[in-house]
């Protein structure tokens, strides 16, 4: 168990490797990463580099070849398939970008789905709930089904499903890869807004410089190698475009 | 009392809140869930039909028995002492034993008069207990009869030509009977259970293959194995609570529908409804709890990306490389071929509940065969050791008289030329033991006891026939000569005919398919010598004899050099070959039996060539006395008491310690009838093909459902209607053809499967070989084809209708959802 007490998230020599036929592709190639507690990390990349892979791997949905993930001073990889299952429901939320919702459940189904999953007792959740409600402005939406509603609704859903139980660190793989600029925006700022009001941390993967720039640090994914952008300096935009 | 009432409230609100949260969801998704309700209700019908009739069968057994036998115990042949003896509670001393009293009643009794010194003998019926005393109490009482009573009367008469005989009553033996039926249901649970299992397994691995998506996005939030299995478990408690009642109820309508035209009380205990709960539970449990473990093991991600079908398609990388050759990638695009994954567990999945359905009408005929097949009514043991009756043509002509007297009794109600007693097989001991007075005068001996052995023309043995090898002359010491390839084998059974009691042999074998004549074995002469042969070994068919075929056998004469002792079956005899001198006996095959059941073939020769091929003299032992399955218990009574008059009054200087057992036959064969297990398995056997349809349509119409996305793109890019319905008409087709080939072989390897467990594995355990020739039943597969073939191109075909229907909502400005309304 690493003890590192001020880091949320790190990863040490992470290798994800995927056999087709007779050759072996790498998707992450020794990924080292360390996050703080509250800090907002962007990964970029190009399409196909890995860098969802290792935010799947760092979330525990996949699991590596090699090397160690340890999330609030526990090592993940060690954990069996229901240590997991109940850790990340506890201590983890993820966006998708694709929102994947649940089809047959309304909103608010959707939205409760972790606390579900987490036994969690009716009382624990209802401040939660509310102000997530309302931040994202989905009270008039609460008993829709998905497919009656927007793909900004959809991933607004997403995003209260993924904070409803509160969770210490957020992973998003492109959660606005799937809308427009306009509401891409929108669902931005709600997302980065609550989170910090939450003071939570947040591991986000986007090939949105946009997006990138709101980051307090940029890593780039380069076929599976992960390096820090050294150069990119918060709020200096040039930075960002040089790219 | 307070704390265990608190533990009960809590029970009550823990599944009062999880059937509450799982009727919601069952019933929210309830077109999802109709197939679970039609496995589950199926499941619970054929447990109920099993357990119901169980119970029952006990009920009609008991009533059958106690029908025909009001006694526990018949003494036969008892001297006037040893009666008194019975009849007057006595002790050894002369006194009364007052505990008699109460141990057993004397029902009736039959009084004879000896022929041979004009005295009296008995045969006495007892009931031990009285009427209303317990079953355990009835054994108890029979036990404490036959320790301490029955050696007082032994001692009473120091010698006697006739020896009293004691046989106790199927009432008696009720209770093995009925722990026999217990043992047998139990070992139908058991199989019912893993059949059950498999089926909601499927259809449940169906449903996960489906929304493996879902379990994704679950599992990403915190779902672990408790919670899928809790969730899936409580969802098909439900569906199981509501299939419950309706299953119990039709079970006990269609068993009752199955035993009311015997006319027999219909009676079975209450607590038969529990077991079927209990093993709807269990069957649930078992049935979730692997599918969960799997799903819950599997990574959250690669769950997910499954949503796009990727999970049904096998990539052409995975495609055949055989010899360095790639499966060409024209025919890989063929759709049937990307879904090869998916269609070959579908149409193994389904096509098996064809498969069982034949296997269960096969079991329903071999039952009734079985039932019908001839079985000895009685056995004569012929004690030669103390006695000088012998099976010779006054004993032959004394039984077959009996046939006359039992005209005489009861003509009304038969044909004049009715035959009661319908067959006599002579018979001893085939595998007797070292010092046996019996092995020297068996008229039946075993080839390889007697180190002797058989050469068959290659051209007469089947291919693959086993326990044969290729007979060389240069392997052997004191080769056989003749002209011709040989095989050869030891697993022979030799059998004596006498010719001067020949036709009781004659009339026995009549009862099975005979090619040839068997009467030409009399006109055995020093030019021919005929046998007549089987032509199967361990019940399945291993010979192609033909009329006038020629066999050798051999005689062993003197062994040159040792046989190590360590060797057995082929080794042993290729070395006795090598190691024993022979003499050899050519014989013609004038007759074959094609369906005696065997365990090593009979071949059946005259008295002298069986001196000649074992060395023994051919005297029998043992009669096997087979009846008319016409007759009832009243007849088998009356031929019975012919049997032993005769032997006392009609044998006079010839009678001695000949001992005769009733086998009840009859009886058991009556009591097995009404049992209705032939009715109760092709009942079954439907249930289960009703499982198949189910199976396809379920898969086939998710499946389609997924694909519908694949159907929309191809139409955006130029396809139309007809283009997607002939992928639709194509998918059909192609799975018609394929059931169509799965179906017929996996019917043929069901059927020879219970041919095969039927015919040669439950002889080793039983020591009974009952044959059935290995066949298919057509009409059933005819069923099975059909059902396969329709479901296959139906299952495929129809989803198009709700594409189509999709599709023009869509396009006509619907919301494309009516088809889920």
């Amino acid at each position: 168990m690493a003890t590192n007490t001020e880091y949320m998230l790190q990863t040490e020599s992470v290798i994800k490797q995927y056999r087709q036929s007779d050759s072996v592709i790498t998707a992450v190639n020794r990924a080292n990463i360390k996050v703080e507690k509250g800090e907002f990390v962007a990964i970029i990349g190009s399409s196909g580099s890995g860098k969802s892979t290792f935010l799947h791997i760092c979330a525990g949905l996949d699991r590596a070849n090699a090397g160690r993930i340890i999330v609030d001073n526990v090592e993940i990889t060690k954990m069996g398939a229901d240590q997991l299952g109940r850790f990340r429901g506890e201590n983890m939320g993820f966006i998708y970008q694709r929102h994947n919702l649940i089809p047959q459940f309304t909103a608010l189904e959707n939205i409760l789905l972790p606390t579900v999953m987490c036994n969690k007792p009716d009382m624990s959740y209802q401040e939660s709930l509310r102000e997530l409600v309302e931040h994202l402005g989905l009270s008039d939406r609460l008993h829709h089904l998905p497919s009656e509603m927007s793909g900004g609704q959809c991933q607004r859903v997403a995003i209260a499903r993924a904070l409803i139980n509160n969770p210490q660190i957020l992973f998003a793989d492109e959660p606005t890869g799937n809308l427009d600029r306009a509401n891409a925006d929108e669902v931005l700022k709600l997302l980065l807004k609550i989170r910090e009001t939450r003071g939570q941390t947040l591991l986000m993967v986007t090939h949105d410089l946009a997006i990138a720039e709101k980051a307090d640090r940029i890593f780039r994914m380069d076929n599976g190698v992960l390096s820090l952008d050294r150069d990119y300096v918060k709020g200096n935009k040039k930075t960002i475009d040089s790219y | 009392m307070q704390l265990r009432r608190a533990m009960l409230e809590r029970i009550w609100e823990y599944l009062k809140r999880n059937i509450k949260i799982a009727w919601k969801s069952v019933f929210f998704n309830f077109k999802q869930y109709c197939v679970f309700f039609a496995a589950i209700f199926i499941v619970q019908l054929l447990y109920g039909m099993m357990a119901i009739s169980a119970t029952n069968n006990n009920s009609v057994a008991f009533q059958q028995i106690k029908e025909e036998y009001d006694y526990h115990y018949v003494i036969r042949n008892l001297t006037l002492s040893q009666y008194n003896y019975l009849k007057d509670y006595k002790n050894a001393d002369r006194g009364t034993f007052d505990f008699l009293k109460k141990l057993y009643v004397i029902v009736d009794y039959d009084e004879r008069i000896n022929a041979l010194d004009n005295k009296e003998v008995y045969d006495v019926y007892l009931r031990f207990g009285k009427e209303d005393a317990d079953d355990s109490l009835v054994l108890e009482y029979a036990q404490q009869f036959e320790t301490d009573y029955l050696p007082i009367l032994q001692n009473l008469e120091s010698y006697t030509y006739q020896n009293y005989q004691a046989d106790s009553t199927l009432l008696l033996d009720y209770n093995d009977r009925v722990d026999s039926n217990n043992t047998t249901f139990w070992i139908i649970t058991l199989l019912l259970i893993v059949l059950s299992v498999f089926l909601l397994m499927s259809v449940y691995n169906i449903r996960i293959n489906q929304y493996k998506f879902t379990y994704g996005v679950y599992m990403t939030f915190g779902a672990d194995f408790k919670m899928l299995f809790g969730t899936a478990f409580w969802e098909l408690f439900v569906v199981m609570l509501v299939t419950y009642i309706p299953a119990v109820i039709a079970s006990t309508v269609i068993v009752y529908f199955i035993y009311a035209p015997s006319g027999f009380t219909f009676a079975f205990s209450a607590l038969v409804f529990l077991q079927v709960f209990v093993f709807s539970l269990l069957v649930v449990l078992a049935s979730v709890f692997m599918p969960m473990r799997v799903t819950s093991m599997r990574q959250p991600m690669s769950l997910i990306k499954t949503e796009d079908n990727s999970n049904l398609v096998s990539s052409p990388r995975k495609s055949f490389n055989l010899l360095g050759k790639k499966f060409p990638l024209q025919y890989e695009l063929y759709s049937i071929w990307r879904f090869r994954k998916y269609n070959i567990q579908l149409l193994t999945t389904a096509i098996v509940f064809c498969a069982l359905f034949i296997c269960g009408l096969y079991l329903a005929n071999i039952y009734t065969t079985d039932l019908n097949y001839p079985r000895a009514q009685f056995q004569m043991q012929l004690d030669l050791a103390n006695t000088y009756v012998k099976y010779d043509s006054l004993l032959s002509e004394d039984l077959n008289e009996i046939n006359e007297a039992f005209l005489d009794a009861y003509g009304d109600d038969f044909d004049e030329d009715f035959q009661a007693i319908t067959g006599i097989e002579t018979t001893g001991n085939a595998t007797p033991t070292e010092g046996d007075p019996d092995v020297a005068q068996s008229p039946v001996t075993e080839a390889n006891y007697i180190n002797s052995f058989m050469l068959v023309n290659k051209k007469d043995v089947k291919a693959f026939a086993s326990g044969f090898f290729v007979y060389r002359t240069d392997d052997a010491y004191s080769p056989y000569e003749g002209e011709g390839s040989y095989k050869v084998t030891n697993d022979v059974l030799y059998k004596a005919v006498d010719p001067d009691n020949s036709e009781d042999l004659f009339h026995f074998l009549d009862q099975y398919t005979i090619e040839g004549d068997p009467r030409q074995i009399l006109e055995s002469n020093d030019d021919v010598q005929y046998v007549i042969v089987g032509d199967s070994k361990s019940n399945i068919k291993t010979y192609k004899f033909d009329v006038g075929d020629k066999i050798v056998l051999s005689t062993y004469q003197s062994a040159v050099t040792a046989v190590d002792s360590n060797l057995s079956g082929k080794s042993l005899l290729r070395r006795q070959i090598k190691n024993y001198s022979y003499t050899y006996t050519e014989f013609e095959v004038c007759a074959v039996i094609k369906d005696i059941p065997s365990g090593s073939v009979p071949v059946y020769m005259l008295n002298d060539a069986y001196q000649t091929v074992t060395k023994r003299e051919p005297t029998v032992t043992q009669l096997n006395i087979y009846t008319n399955p016409d007759l009832e218990n009243e007849h088998i009574d009356f031929i019975e008491e012919q049997m032993r008059t005769m032997l006392i009054e009609g044998n006079e200087g010839n009678v001695g310690a000949v001992s005769i057992t009733n086998m009840n036959t009859l009886a058991e064969n009556h009591i097995k009838e009404d049992e209705h297990y032939n009715e109760l398995y092709i009942a079954i056997s439907i249930l289960i093909l009703c499982i198949s349809p189910i199976i396809w349509f379920f898969s086939q119409t998710l499946y389609y459902f997924k694909r519908e996305k694949e159907f929309n793109i191809i139409q955006s890019m130029g396809a139309n209607g007809s283009d997607i319905r002939i992928i639709y008409l194509l998918g059909g087709l192609s799975m018609a053809v394929m059931s169509l080939i799965v179906s017929i072989l996996l019917s043929y390897l069901g059927s020879y499967l219970m041919f095969y467990a039927y015919n040669v594995i439950v002889p080793n355990f039983s020591g009974e070989y009952v044959r059935y020739t290995f066949y298919m039943p057509w009409y059933a597969l005819v069923i099975s084809v059909v059902m396969s073939v329709a479901c296959g191109f139906f299952s495929a075909y129809l989803p198009y209708r709700s594409y189509f229907k999709h599709r023009y909502s869509l396009e006509n400005g619907g919301s494309g959802m009516e088809q889920d309304e």
